[in-house]
């Protein structure tokens, strides 16, 4: 499945994927909530707060992890925000949990590969708690 | 350029039914399991575990284990044995948290995988699709 976003590396529109599959294993084994919150996917990668290069980098201040932590796609992006509303179970419109923002990760061709409501930074609500030590480098906006 | 993502679309052609089994995620070289069926956020524990809490009460309502291919393979090298048979990416799930700490974490992290040990059933296994 196809869909449109925001591309933070080119600052342009661009086509985002989402496989099949993976709604498929949403369907069956992951809360309902789970699939609902596509809606804030696709809030998320059409106007992203911000957007990260290089994920699962590991914690510096934790040390080295006896080098078997690799990057297995350190161009994969994460793209995170506060959406304008998410859906509940029960069909309403809520407004975004606070303390929390909803993150979008993808692969470096902008195959969605999951989708989950993080804490927040206390000091930028927007970004992912711990920004500066889970991903590679922020990539949106530029500063 | 695509159409937006149609969200309505998806959820009619797949309406959830949850079922609590673990599962392999190809795209994000994870295995994820959910206990219950509730609206949760993500909690990053380290570069191997994501715990899943209830926005109600905090609560662990399911957890995702990462990297796992490269996960497995450093248990091993530390002859630390998670697979259900020699050379099978079929993994037991209790083994593969009771052995993460091994390969590294912190003190206050190891109770994190402690704690969730005690949730996950006994030999609860899980198929890796090997890349």
């Amino acid at each position: 499945m196809e869909f449109e976003g925001f591309d933070p590396r080119t600052q342009e529109p661009s086509v985002f994927r989402l496989d099949m599959s993976m709604i498929d294993r949403a369907q069956r084994y992951e809360p309902e909530i789970k699939l609902l919150n596509l809606h804030c996917v696709r809030q998320i990668v059409e106007q992203p707060t911000v957007a990260f290069k290089g994920l699962r980098t590991v914690d510096a201040q934790l040390g080295d992890p006896r080098q078997y932590v690799q990057l297995p796609d350190p161009d994969a992006l994460c793209l995170a925000g506060i959406p304008g509303y998410r859906v509940l179970p029960d069909g309403s419109k809520a407004r975004a949990p606070e303390g929390y923002t909803f993150a979008v990760f993808t692969d470096r061709r902008l195959v969605v590969f999951d989708w989950d409501w993080i804490i927040s930074d206390p000091q930028t609500a927007a970004f992912p708690t711990h920004w500066q030590t889970r991903f590679g480098e922020k990539i949106w906006p530029i500063s | 350029m695509a159409d937006k993502l149609n969200v309505d679309a998806i959820l009619k052609a797949h309406p959830p039914r949850f079922e609590s089994h673990p599962f392999y995620s190809p795209e994000g070289d994870c295995v994820k399991l959910y206990f219950e069926n509730v609206d949760f956020f993500a909690d990053r524990v380290d570069c191997w575990l994501t715990v899943y809490k209830a926005f109600d009460d905090k609560r662990v309502v399911g957890f995702k284990l990462k990297n796992i291919q490269t996960l497995v393979s450093a248990f091993d090298e530390l002859g630390l044995n998670v697979r259900v048979s020699k050379d099978s990416w079929e993994i037991d799930l209790r083994a593969a948290i009771s052995y993460c700490p091994w390969v590294w974490t912190t003190p206050a992290n190891t109770q994190v995988y402690r704690d969730l040990l005690s949730q996950v059933r006994p030999h609860e296994t899980v198929a890796l699709q090997r890349a």
